[in-house]
């Protein structure tokens, strides 16, 4: 199954498609982890190492067929997967306009799409017998996904989690320590993700032999953007061939939520051989607008090197990273996965932002008209969605990535919503 | 070409006891008395850093003084402007000691590689110490240095294998530097009694895969350190507990003389 997900170009049944970027873009990363000019692999030498042998497990294992079936088993079994695609009607007929379908990664164990991936990791540190897993979390989700494996496969786990992320998302905290998982607070920097991600790279160095680092998203040194985007790709495969079988053609339009990015390009992935007819949006947190605090990296950012990977980054011109902003702890991050760098650079994904105040709304709306609450991340792609729809024809086809559901951020959706 | 400091001493038959500095730490107006002072101590290579917001291979000390270094106005511009001074003696002594730079990339590919090495050259840098450009990033950078006649040093780890441990001095210019243990900067792994010989073991290895000298860094904090790593390795490097010892400094004089009482400990 893995093998299923690797770089394969499948036929492309458009004619007028530019066969030849689909080539190019289904053989990235290069073998230096390089996807044109973004990624590789930044990184003192001490970690070099860890990359490299992490690599050589990967791509062994991609080749085995057994670890494709412990994979799939616990898909399927212990995260319940497919997770359904749902035709929001009630949403559609409001807007008058396209008809949305939901992925619902919001129904996966643990109640997003990160556990898809720290499963796939997990199973790699298993594979490479270390004892010890860290992680980094921003709205906890990875968190707890990660403390949810852990405690499946009985190894230590620390995740390392920004002082600000851990008071907004005080149920999450709970869950990982429920779990088993020591939850480190970060406290230099913007006490955020990026911090929480700079302290998880730390203690790889400091323990390189021991521990195994699930990263939890498609950012960080080769080979991670790589491997966790495959072990996201799933999503997009399911979609696939789920709308194929409920509305009988292919979305017109694909949009998903971007922080680091790994719900969107595991949305995506699957569907870039059909750029020239799928327009693909990923939607970014414009957090109090564009000429405010924002989170849009690849929006407003400009190229540089960030934990341990060439991407677009939110920086001054002396190259020092700025501190993002978000509603949402899952998209306050001013980095972005190297991979959406080149996706925009091919022009092959549109990317878009949506504000904090504009995803609330969005979530109220999902809320009242499906009874669905989503995760304060997922519900920027809703915005975007709900602006988009009314513009489509009504057998127009729009698939929103519902990356998680939100429980976890009820305490800000109390505050900013009154209720 | 200009005349590289660090060439000529390390053509020199002695043991080098190497000072890392962030600038303007504690407080602005600092670099230069320290400069000064630590050439006068006999330190043999200062290291400078070029403070960065992520600085993912430092401990808590030296993230510290990168945020102070930052906030009291530290640029890579500001810097080389400071170097020059430096030299040139302006506002102190003119100042000889071979200077290193030490930093992460993204600063510098921010001011353009190019014109940073350009400008570094003119300001009288004589290396360059970039962890997060390893060999597999660095080409680019490493032509460019070494056409400058740049200093470039590369770091070696304890879990670095032979062939790659020939592999970087084979690129290193003049040195390597060597991570003592795995870890940060400021490291307490060395204080572990597990320790000493795992580093002896590591350094003789590193000296069997070697031909260009390399020197030692992360937790040597005390004389005593530096004298167990001299014995194995061609120099030591004391960054954080220099940092550390000038940290409640008020004033730039206050800080040079910390940092020349804590250097003389050293010798």
């Amino acid at each position: 199954m893995i093998a299923l997900y690797a770089a394969i170009a499948l036929p492309i049944t458009f004619n007028f498609f530019d066969f030849s970027m689909a080539q190019t873009f289904y053989s990235a990363p290069d073998t230096t982890g390089h996807f044109g000019s973004f990624g590789g692999k930044f990184i003192p030498e001490t970690l070099i190492k860890n990359a490299a042998d992490l690599e050589a497990e990967y791509l062994k294992a991609q080749h085995d067929p057994s670890f494709s079936a412990a994979l799939t088993k616990l898909l399927r079994d212990y995260v319940g997967r497919p997770t359904p695609l749902y035709h929001a009607e009630r949403l559609s007929k409001t807007l008058q306009g396209a008809q949305i379908y939901l992925k619902r990664e919001d129904l996966c164990h643990t109640g997003a799409h990160k556990i898809n991936n720290a499963l796939g990791q997990v199973l790699l540190a298993q594979r490479m017998g270390k004892k010890r897993v860290i992680a980094e979390t921003g709205a906890g989700q990875h968190g707890v996904a990660t403390a949810t494996v852990c405690a499946l496969f009985d190894l230590a786990c620390i995740v390392y989690m920004g002082e600000e992320d851990i008071r907004r998302q005080a149920p999450n905290v709970a869950r990982m320590k429920l779990l088993g998982a020591e939850v480190r607070a970060v406290s230099s920097g913007s006490r955020t993700l990026k911090d929480a991600t700079s302290e998880a790279i730390r203690d790889w160095m400091n323990n390189p032999e021991e521990t195994f680092y699930i990263i939890g998203s498609v950012v960080g040194m080769h080979p991670y953007p790589m491997m966790v985007r495959d072990f996201q790709a799933i999503i997009g495969k399911e979609t696939r061939s789920q709308i194929m079988a409920q509305a009988g053609k292919l979305p017109d339009v694909i949009t998903a939520c971007v922080g680091g990015g790994s719900n969107a390009v595991g949305m995506f992935y699957e569907f870039l051989q059909y750029a020239a007819q799928i327009e693909l949006v990923g939607v970014e947190a414009a957090g109090e607008g564009l000429n405010g605090r924002h989170a849009a990296s690849l929006t407003l950012g400009t190229p540089g090197v960030l934990h341990g990977a060439m991407t677009k980054l939110l920086q001054n011109e002396d190259g020092q990273v700025q501190e993002a902003h978000s509603i949402s702890a899952g998209l306050d991050y001013p980095g972005v996965g190297p991979e959406h760098c080149y996706l925009q650079e091919l022009g092959l994904v549109r990317y878009t932002s949506v504000t904090d105040s504009e995803a609330l709304l969005a979530l109220e709306t999902l809320a009242k008209t499906e009874g669905i609450i989503c995760a304060l991340e997922s519900a920027h792609a809703i915005h975007y969605a709900i602006t988009r729809a009314p513009e489509m024809a009504q057998d127009a086809v729009l698939v929103v990535n519902l990356s998680g559901r939100g429980d976890k951020d009820m305490e800000t959706i109390i505050r900013e919503l009154a209720l | 070409m200009f005349q590289n400091r660090i060439t000529t001493l390390l053509q020199q038959d002695k043991k080098l006891l190497i000072a890392y500095y962030m600038p303007e730490f504690p407080i602005a107006g600092a670099t230069l008395p320290v400069l000064e002072t630590l050439e006068e101590s006999g330190a043999d290579i200062v290291e400078l850093g070029m403070p960065y917001s992520d600085p993912i291979g430092d401990g808590p000390v030296i993230q510290e003084t990168a945020h102070t270094a930052i906030r009291n106005g530290v640029t890579i511009k500001s810097l080389l402007a400071l170097i020059r001074r430096a030299r040139q003696g302006e506002g102190c002594r003119p100042i000889n000691v071979p200077i290193l730079l030490m930093g992460y990339c993204n600063p510098v590919i921010a001011y353009g590689v190019d014109a940073f090495m350009r400008d570094a050259v003119a300001a009288g840098v004589d290396g360059l110490l970039i962890p997060d450009f390893p060999p597999e990033e660095a080409a680019d950078f490493l032509r460019k240095a070494k056409s400058c006649g740049l200093t470039v040093v590369f770091l070696v780890s304890p879990v670095t294998p032979p062939e790659r441990i020939a592999l970087i001095d084979s690129l290193s210019t003049d040195f390597s530097y060597c991570l003592a243990v795995n870890g940060t900067t400021g490291t307490a792994k060395l204080s572990e009694a597990s320790s000493e010989d795992m580093v002896e073991e590591y350094l003789h290895r590193v000296r069997q895969h070697t031909r260009k000298k390399f020197v030692v860094g992360f937790g040597i904090k005390d004389k005593a350190r530096v004298e167990s790593m001299w014995a194995l390795a061609d120099g030591a490097v004391v960054g954080t507990a220099l940092l550390q010892h000038i940290a409640s400094a008020s004033t730039p004089e206050a800080c040079a003389r910390l940092a020349g009482e804590f250097w003389r400990t050293l010798q």
